[in-house]
């Protein structure tokens, strides 16, 4: 491991890091900037290079003033920041699939008990059978409760977004979670600009709650709350996630001005004139940059709209994006079973209060447990896209072995010879 | 908060106005470790009894920083409290969790061996009222044998013996660990002291009687407590390291019928079950006694570990 | 809240209803507290219409149940199948389980005017005329009918199910189904059935109590915006907001007992307080309380058959507190208190007698400034104190040192003055504003056999009296002494250590269980080698021809039924009689008294006023109980008799330190958990060689009088221990100074405060206190 040398570049230090690493330097600086950090955290495939290199940094040194608390179980590691958080520490974990939904009972704890704990899920899909790859299902099945997420591009926005998490959490008081492809980016290694401390320091400022765990004002947390009073303190929690809306853009225009890089909510590409959009989150949203971009060269008039932060719902920069457009495809990497997929849902419904003509939504659902999305993949999703003849009540399923023709009777398991040739 | 300007003591750290049930054992033994415990306390409770009884929102009756948490989770809480203050280097604050036997024994078993294998420097307090109380008698893995719960009608199967807790904190090898009651106060105070005495991570095990769960009268929390430990029902002991146990108050074996007549949760043990238990006892004990005596030489040739404080035994002094 | 369209109204008719005001009942609320059974008793009134085909719904209400805090449950009844899911708002009935309960819930909450409200109360409906105004009022005594029956404790009677048979007379259900709304909900239903049928029978038909209700006005909101609320749910303040003393069903009282060894002591002495002192290390405190109530504690500590040992609470545990050798102990190491003689008040009191009656009261007397003159017929004072008891038992210097005390007082002892042939009573009647006779017994009481009066047969006292006075009495060769009191015992010791054989018999009719000496006294003297022959009644004293004493001829006797005094009657056996030969009798059956006056004059029933103005009487003389505390108690009753009587304030002589004394604290009370084993000290004793050598005193002193004190466990008074304090899991035990007060605002009534005081201080007692 070696040290991070001290940046001549305004823009930090250039690095080859997966986005694992990335996480790990990004937690590393909001702990640096606060003057110490609790991070705890429990093994799963592919977080574990996230918490090992921040062992490490904390061992040697790097990160200041800081307790690294190797738990026993996922539960116990949100269990161990939430009462870090509420006693004014400033906290991380990481954690992937069968971790966070291990750790679902406290995810909603944190929330609720206004502790902006940051946590990084790896996205990897859930089991059985066992699936060590990506797919959104761990951390949208956890869309309700009061978390702001983001969904992750690239390795330097896995690393720019935990200190934009901070920023905007602790502000708020409500928990942030980083989301990035298990692989695609958590095992890939790309161009990474480590911004310099003083920068960091001067964007996201030491978090010091007014009211906490504290002998000097004693309180207890977490009482008992009648009946009368408890929708209020869901509501007071609702409002304060509504408020990402209004403080985020003024934290962004910050962080473009100190580091040099812009995030937005929802991002548009080669959206003007548009007639045909894909909506798409995550790495998808890169690849399908090419294929947009073949379109165009084709003289198909397509665009592309990345959706970056999940929760709170950005549903009016949505509307937006998406106006003009007359078809648009939402790439879902994930499913509400029974259901749809979860950002198609998200879509229509933010899409009910548009002022018409209001786009077509065509719902794909692409890439489950690893999958590869590949640039074919987008292509297919525009060309179906572009050829229905009607808005489809149900969303088309990529990748998925072909029912059988006589469809209607269901296929008992017994009778499914050849699936696996 | 505001003190009570007529009485400092330990009023200011607990109650008055709490709604625990009148004769609570937890109550009691909260009261009592706060004495000890002091303003510089953080206290963790997860869902149990104690969790209601300070109050519901916007009052507490504790006067000292709770934070109420998930059951599951006082071990890695406390852990994280602790790990909070270091960072913000607040010191001399003393974090004590404070949970239910189905939140140790049970639920919680998991998250408390964590934080004593890492030795986090806590204190863990587990008040044993022996089932889920809070929601209506359930039994848990502290129920002792024949004792009937709501989920055990016919009493609990003699083949089922208490889960033997203290050894399985022992064998995390913690600097301190130990059993008591709030019906021995100075003993209970002395291991409250010691346990405040050591850094790493603690352990306290508090009989907790419970008279609407053991179908006893409110007026005998105190005297059930104290036949309890006299009839060798539920030892008093410590264990430093995991190694050196004592037993801090030798019971006179005596009383166990008047302990089990006591409770209404025993009514209907036969005589051959009441046998079982009494064998139980003995039994009990001579693990114990063979852990007392089991002193490990190696540790005595390097003379690692303090000198055990001496706890006064008590039968409390005469009047 | 809007409780739907005109759904489910046809409900059932209360029974009492008028048929002009027809009431429909569909809602209906019951309060009581946790462990009072409320939810059985909605779970039987939603049977009871269940049974009658009505659609109900029963729920709690939803929320954390504690023991003691009030609680509510609620039924709804329709023709129609219910849909409402909503909870109960405005009920058309209400019923309340205890009484109490009215002080701490609005129980008319959402009730409308003209609504129903049954109580469980003792009281009729009318006595809530200003209370429950506008509202029909129905009331039943469902507690006392639940005790009738069984159910529960007078503190906790379990009064659902009576209460249960009110309501359903009152809502015009038959016996029959309410019989069988028991059978269906309850295992064994038999004393519930009773209890509901007695309710069903006794309930007092609805009162419309004339005017309008009165409503409590709604308290503010505790947060009226969304910013008002914090972030988080953290307490804002403490809970002292929540009167948790509103549970209560039953309030702890501090009330102090009378100790039993004090209402034993014959001399009234505070024994539970000096051992308290003692205990504390407070020697001269100790001995300072012992003076209190008498000036001889030097001699009680030996002489006395400490009656508080018998009644000692301890006995039950490990043996009785030594109270007799620590009273002697504080006597011999107690510093002498520095008495200030008080300011005379002018009045003179003769005492005639300076026996421990006549010393007691002469003390009292001192020590309220009077000028008190002790008249003593002997050459020396202290009467039966020097005449009586052997030194062996009492060394002179102990008297004398007493003697000295009250001497301090400015007591002044005439001695050789006989009153009654010196000088008259009425001479000093006369020369006294009072005085008080304390001449003891000095008669000796004889039996009336053959022989009495034969050379060599003494009767006790006399000839204690003529040993003491050092008139060399002649002790024979082979000794019986006749008897079983302490006078047998101890003209048995003198004898003993005279008589050159030291062959000493006591002879006594009944065993020696029967014999009212002091234990420890007879069995000293036996060690000694005093031979005993029980069962044995002297018939005559065999003289020879030269009329000298040869033997005592006696009858055996058996135990037979008891007597008057308790003890078995001894009955004689036929044809035992037997001779058993010696050569000097002692008589030691009794005392007479011998009052100094010819003429009759009568002892009035409280053994003290006499029928002569301003004499009065006391010890033997008067009650011949015969013992030395006895006499010191009642020379001090006389001393406050005659201080009364001229004038002075009155004094209660019985125990009178503590607020509220009630009653003696018996061993059941206590907590023996709380008092550690510890064996009663035995003071030394001189060995048998060494005491017939002479009249050393036989008894020592015990080592540590503190340590024996701490035995004691100072039954029925707090000793500031602490324990309600520790133990009370509120907390709602308030501690000041070593005091203790109970904060009923917060005291659940739980009673482990009860429970756990050592020594019964605190009573439990029934709310409303």
């Amino acid at each position: 491991m070696k040290p991070i040398p001290a940046a001549a570049d305004p823009r930090g230090v250039r690095e080859l890091l997966t986005g694992n690493h990335a996480a790990s330097y990004g937690a590393m600086l909001a702990g640096n900037a606060n003057g110490g950090i609790v991070i705890s955290a429990y093994p799963i495939t592919p977080q574990t290079d996230v918490v090992k290199r921040l062992s490490d940094l904390v061992a040697d040194g790097t990160l200041v003033n800081s307790r690294f608390i190797p738990v026993e179980s996922e539960h116990s590691a949100m269990a161990v920041l939430i009462a870090a958080s509420m006693t004014g520490a400033r906290t991380f974990t990481a954690t992937s699939s069968q971790g966070l939904l291990l750790m679902a009972e406290l995810i909603w704890w944190a929330a609720a008990s206004r502790a902006p704990v940051l946590l990084v899920n790896v996205n990897r899909a859930l089991a059985p059978g066992w699936s060590i790859w990506t797919d959104q299902q761990d951390s949208l099945s956890l869309r309700d409760a009061g978390w702001i997420q983001y969904y992750c591009a690239s390795n330097q926005e896995v690393l720019d977004s935990i200190v934009l998490g901070y920023r905007v959490g602790e502000a708020l008081r409500v928990p942030a979670m980083v989301v990035l492809d298990a692989f695609v980016l958590s095992h890939t290694a790309e161009e990474v600009w480590i911004p310099p401390l003083e920068t960091v320091r001067r964007f996201l400022p030491p978090y010091r709650p007014q009211v906490k765990l504290d002998p000097d004002d004693p309180r207890t947390f977490g009482g008992l709350v009648v009946p009368e009073l408890y929708p209020s303190f869901r509501r007071k929690l609702d409002r304060a996630l509504a408020r990402v809306e209004a403080l985020e853009p003024a934290a962004e225009a910050e962080f473009a001005r100190l580091f040099g890089r812009t995030y937005r909510a929802v991002e548009a590409y080669r959206a003007e004139g548009a007639r045909v959009m894909l909506l798409a989150s995550a790495t998808p949203a890169r690849t399908a940059r090419v294929a947009v971009d073949r379109l165009r060269e084709r003289g198909i008039a397509a665009g592309l709209v990345r959706l970056r932060r999940f929760r709170p719902f950005p549903a009016a920069s949505l509307r937006r994006a998406l106006q003009g457009a007359q078809r648009v495809a939402v790439l879902d990497r994930n499913v509400s079973l029974g259901g749809e997929g979860i950002l198609a849902t998200e879509v229509k419904s933010a899409l009910y209060g548009a002022p018409a003509p209001r786009p077509e939504v065509h719902p794909f659902i692409a890439g489950l447990g690893g999958q590869d999305i590949t640039v074919e993949t987008i292509l297919e999703i525009f060309e179906r896209t572009l050829g229905a003849a009607r808005v489809p009540e149900e969303p088309v399923w990529l990748g998925v072995l072909a029912e059988r023709a006589s469809a209607g009777a269901p296929v008992l398991p017994e009778q499914e010879e050849g699936v696996c040739r | 908060m505001p003190v009570r300007p007529e009485e400092a003591g330990p009023r200011d750290l607990f109650g008055p106005g709490s709604v625990n049930c009148g004769g609570c054992g937890m109550g009691l033994s909260l009261k009592l470790a706060l004495e000890v415990l002091g303003p510089r306390t953080i206290l963790t409770i997860p869902a149990c009894c104690a969790a209601v009884s300070v109050g519901a929102f916007p009052v507490s009756a504790v006067g000292v920083s709770v934070l109420l948490h998930a059951f599951e989770t006082t071990g890695a809480t406390i852990a994280g409290v602790r790990a909070a203050l270091d960072v913000l280097g607040v010191a001399g604050v003393e974090v004590v969790g404070w949970a239910g036997d189905g939140g140790t024994y049970d639920i919680g078993l998991q998250a408390l061996s964590g934080a004593a294998e890492r030795n986090d420097d806590v204190l863990y307090v587990c008040y044993d009222n022996e089932a889920y109380m809070n929601t209506g008698v359930q039994r848990s893995s502290a129920t002792p044998p024949g004792a009937w719960t709501s989920t055990t009608p016919l009493g609990k199967p003699l083949e089922q013996p208490k889960k033997d807790l203290l050894a399985i904190v022992a064998a995390h090898h913690v600097p301190y660990a130990a059993s008591l009651s709030a019906a021995f106060p100075e003993d209970f105070r002395a291991k409250f002291r010691a346990a405040r005495a050591v850094r790493g991570f603690r352990f306290l095990l508090v009989h907790s009687p419970c008279p609407p769960g053991w179908r006893a009268d409110a007026k005998d929390t105190v005297r059930l407590g104290r036949l309890a430990v006299t009839s060798g029902v539920f030892p008093l002991v410590e264990v430093r390291h995991g190694r050196r146990w004592r037993i801090t108050v030798e019971p006179t074996f005596s009383g166990l019928d008047e302990y089990l007549d006591l409770q209404g949760r025993f009514a209907h043990l036969t005589n051959e079950q009441r046998a079982r238990i009494r064998a139980g006892i003995e039994l009990q004990w001579e693990e114990l006694r063979a852990r007392v005596e089991a002193r490990p030489r190696a540790e005595e040739r390097s003379g690692a570990g303090q000198a055990t404080p001496s706890v006064r035994p008590q039968v409390p002094s005469s009047p | 809240m809007d409780r739907g369209g005109g759904e489910d109204r046809a409900g059932t008719i209360l029974a009492e209803s008028s048929a002009r005001e027809a009431h429909a009942v569909r809602e209906l609320r019951f309060h009581g507290r946790g462990g009072q059974g409320v939810v059985l008793l909605s779970k039987l009134v939603a049977r009871l219409y269940f049974q009658a085909g009505k659609h109900v719904k029963e729920f709690p209400k939803f929320g954390v149940e504690r023991r003691g805090a009030p609680v509510e449950g609620y039924v709804r009844v329709s023709d129609q199948p219910i849909e409402l899911a909503c909870q109960i708002y405005e009920p058309d009935a209400v019923a309340v389980m205890a009484e109490s309960i009215l002080d701490q819930v609005d129980v008319t909450a959402g009730l409308q005017p003209g609504g129903m409200l049954l109580l469980n109360s003792p009281h009729p409906p009318e006595t809530f005329r200003s209370r429950f105004a506008g509202f029909r009022v129905a009331t039943v005594d469902a507690s006392a009918i639940a005790l009738r029956h069984g159910l529960g404790t007078p503190l906790a009677p379990i009064a659902n199910t009576a209460l249960f048979g009110a309501f359903a007379r009152l809502a015009g259900f038959s016996r029959e189904t309410v019989a069988a709304a028991l059978q269906a909900e309850l295992k064994r239903p038999e004393r519930d059935r009773r209890a509901a049928l007695e309710g069903y029978a006794s309930v007092r038909p609805a009162v419309l109590l004339p005017g309008t209700p009165q409503r409590p006005p709604s308290p503010p909101p505790a947060f009226r915006t969304l910013e008002e609320l914090p972030d988080l749910a953290y307490s804002l303040r403490d809970a002292r907001g929540v009167r948790t003393g509103t549970w209560r069903s039953q309030r702890p009282v501090y009330r102090f007992k009378v100790a039993p060894c004090h209402a034993r002591c014959p001399a009234g002495n505070d024994v539970r307080g000096f051992l308290g002192a003692l205990a504390a290390g407070a020697v001269d405190r100790a001995l300072e309380i012992l003076l209190e109530t008498s000036p001889l504690p030097g001699v009680c500590g030996r002489v006395c058959p400490h009656p508080c040992e018998d009644e000692c609470n301890r006995i039950a545990l490990d043996g009785a507190v030594a109270v007799r050798a620590a009273e002697r102990f504080v006597a011999e190491r107690g510093a002498e208190p520095r008495w200030e003689v008080p300011p005379r008040n002018g009045r003179r009191v003769a005492v005639v007698g300076s026996g421990p009656a006549g010393l007691s009261a002469a003390w009292q007397l001192g020590r309220r400034g009077y000028r008190v003159v002790v008249f003593e017929a002997a050459p020396e004072p202290g009467g039966m104190l020097r005449l009586g008891i052997p030194a062996y038992r009492l060394p002179r210097e102990v008297l004398d040192r007493e003697l000295a005390r009250i001497g301090g007082l400015g007591v002044e002892i005439r001695c050789g003055v006989h009153v009654g042939r010196d000088v008259g009573v009425e001479a000093l009647v006369r020369d006294y504003d009072a005085v008080v006779v304390a001449v003891g017994q000095q008669g000796d009481l004889r039996l009336g056999i053959p022989g009495e009066d034969a050379p060599g047969a003494f009767h006790g006292l006399s000839f204690l009296r003529e040993h003491h006075l050092g008139r060399g009495v002649r002790v024979g060769e082979k000794v019986i002494v006749i008897g079983g009191g302490n006078t047998a015992v101890d003209v048995a010791g003198v004898c003993l250590r005279e008589s050159p054989t030291r062959d000493v018999t006591i002879v006594y009719r009944r065993s020696r269980a029967e014999m009212p000496a002091i234990p420890e006294e007879v069995d000293q003297i036996l060690d000694e080698g005093v031979r005993l022959v029980e069962l044995a009644s002297p018939l005559a004293v065999e003289t020879d021809a030269a009329g000298r004493v040869v033997g005592l001829r006696c009858q055996q006797m058996e135990l037979g039924e008891p007597d008057g005094s308790g003890r078995r009657r001894p009955v004689p056996v036929a044809g035992s009689e037997h001779v058993l030969p010696c050569d000097q009798v002692v008589f030691a059956t009794g005392q007479a008294r011998s009052l100094p006056w010819a003429h009759d004059v009568e002892i009035a029933a409280d053994g003290i006023h006499t029928s002569l103005a301003n004499v009065f009487v006391c010890g033997d003389a008067s009650t011949g109980e015969g013992t030395v505390a006895a006499a010191i108690g009642s020379g001090r009753r006389a001393a406050l008799a005659v201080h009364r009587a001229l004038g002075g304030r009155p004094e209660v002589p019985a125990p009178s330190w503590a607020p509220q004394v009630e009653e003696i604290l018996r061993a059941e009370r206590i907590h023996w958990a709380h008092v550690e084993p510890q064996p009663r000290s035995e003071p030394p004793r001189r060995a048998v060689e060494q005491r017939l050598r002479g009249y050393e005193e036989v008894v020592g002193s015990i080592a540590d009088g503190a340590a024996e004190a701490r035995r004691c466990i100072q039954c029925g008074t707090c000793t500031a221990c602490d324990r309600c304090f520790v133990f009370c899991p509120e907390p709602a035990v308030i501690r000041r100074h070593g005091t203790y007060a109970f904060d009923l605002e917060y005291c659940k009534g739980c009673g482990v405060c009860f429970e756990e005081c050592p020594r019964g201080v605190i009573d439990m007692v029934e709310e409303p206190a």
